[in-house]
């Protein structure tokens, strides 16, 4: 992943500890600092562990799903690297893609997945929507 | 507890001075600031040998593209409410230009839990849970005997007109394509209900979360400011969605109880008959509807500067809700 490369250990050539190291220290300090937080700052805490294991989760790099690959051959001409997220947009709100609709879900739904496994591994398997 | 600007407080004062008599005090109480657009004060106003315990709502939310009705319109709404019987914290006054206080208005404080997993959960609410669809099913029902030729003010904003164009044309504003949003817009665009519904007041954030609820059960309806018109199945297909249900799915409606059990306690206490196929499209609209929320709330983080972690996370919590609409529409979900 081209962001990750960007951003990953060893490239800027900087001593160790990496970034995901540096990423991981300041998790873990506000992780240990929430029980002695209360109200709006404890849960403000709470969601900042969380942003950042986002991120932890996002530079370990996430594999395309196939359904990506499976929208941009709907859409014709477009491959799953370079899938226009606003044509696709435009094409399911005009109607074009009325009549692929199924397939349509079944990719959609392979998206929100792999989005999910960073944002919150655990929410496919636990079915819940919540908010932080 | 947040600080109080010296200079708030004054203006508070004046303002609360000018409505409830020259010798009354006020005395801060709280500021419990988890809600997201609004600043909420607790103050007690003392005078007379009397302490009347208060609540100052401020609208945060000021810039463009906010899906909130103005303060002045929640003030009104919950006026008429409170004039049909339905249990509502009493409006006291509105700020006008003279207070310097921005827009917002002060209700009377509703003591009681908000929090929905320690109302679902807590051993102290046992008995309160076991009213509390049936109440909470009996406000909406009471609420939407309300026409909407009561509340004309409601009519300008465009979810009282279409819902659904509604919520297209506010994705559009924060501008980032969502084809999942999309794919669950055009999805309701192809299954509206076919029957017409009445037209009337909605309360449109009706759920856990947004009701003062006491240990014997209901004890307000909160939290007006998406207040508008519409199909009266709209207000119990947002109270049945995922999101709202707090880890209980198969108890659809908040929680609590059945979808099944929410139409029949409605029609118990004198609502329109709704079908579970109309309660569920609804649903479907809820999920489509709280993912743009949460777009909303990311837009304001990025391009607004309302800066916050939370708002951050609800940026990123959108795919969470698009993967809930979608297995919903695929039937995965109920």
């Amino acid at each position: 992943m081209t962001d990750t490369a960007a951003i990953g250990p060893g490239i800027a050539g900087q001593d160790m500890p990496d970034a995901h190291d540096l990423l991981g220290s300041v998790a873990d300090f506000l992780r240990a600092l929430v029980p002695e937080l209360t109200g709006e700052r404890r849960y403000h805490a709470q969601v900042s562990v969380y942003l950042l294991d986002i991120v932890r989760r996002e530079w370990a790099g996430v594999a395309a799903p196939p359904g990506a690959g499976a929208l941009a051959a709907l859409m014709g001409g477009q491959t799953q690297e370079n899938l226009n997220t606003a044509a696709l947009a435009d094409a399911i709100r005009s109607g074009a893609l009325d009549d692929t609709s199924d397939q349509v879900l079944a990719g959609l739904l392979d998206i929100a997945r792999a989005r999910a496994s960073v944002v919150r591994p655990e929410y496919i398997t636990a079915g819940d929507a919540q908010s932080v | 507890m947040a600080v109080i600007d010296p200079a708030w407080h004054d203006a508070m004062l004046a303002a609360v001075r000018r409505r409830l008599g020259p010798d009354v005090g006020i005395e801060i109480v709280n500021v419990p600031t988890l809600g997201g657009s609004n600043r909420t004060v607790i103050f007690d106003a003392v005078g007379g040998g009397e302490i009347r315990r208060l609540v100052s709502r401020q609208t945060t939310f000021v810039e463009p593209g906010s899906p909130f009705i103005s303060a002045q319109h929640q003030f009104s709404i919950m006026a008429l409410a409170a004039s049909r019987g339905i249990a509502v914290p009493l409006p006291v006054f509105c700020f006008d230009p003279q207070d310097a206080l921005g827009e917002g208005f002060v209700c009377e404080f509703a003591a009681g839990e908000t929090l929905p997993r320690r109302i679902l959960q807590s051993a102290d609410f046992a008995a309160a849970r076991g009213v509390l669809a049936a109440q909470l099913a009996a406000s909406l029902a009471q609420l939407h005997a309300i026409p909407a030729a009561l509340a004309p003010e409601l009519a300008q904003y465009p979810t009282s007109d279409d819902a659904l164009a509604g919520l297209r044309a506010a994705l559009d504003f924060y501008g980032e394509p969502h084809p999942a949003i999309e794919f669950g817009l055009r999805w309701l665009e192809r299954h509206r209900p076919a029957t017409p519904a009445p037209h009337v007041v909605l309360h449109g954030d009706f759920r856990l979360g947004n009701v003062m609820v006491g240990p014997g059960g209901l004890r307000a309806l909160l939290d007006w400011e998406c207040a508008h018109l519409g199909d009266p199945a709209e207000d119990l297909g947002w109270a049945c969605t995922r999101a709202w249900r707090f880890g209980a799915v198969q108890n659809h409606f908040a929680g609590l109880a059945t979808r099944s059990q929410l139409i029949a306690d409605y029609r118990t206490a004198g609502g329109v008959a709704v079908d579970e196929d109309t309660v569920r499209y609804w649903e479907i609209f809820g999920l489509a509807r709280w993912a743009v929320l949460n777009v909303m709330q990311a837009f304001g983080h990025v391009h607004q500067g309302r800066r916050g972690v939370v708002y951050a996370a609800c940026g990123r919590n959108a795919c969470l809700i698009e993967h809930d609409l979608l297995m919903t529409i695929a039937g995965q979900y109920d």
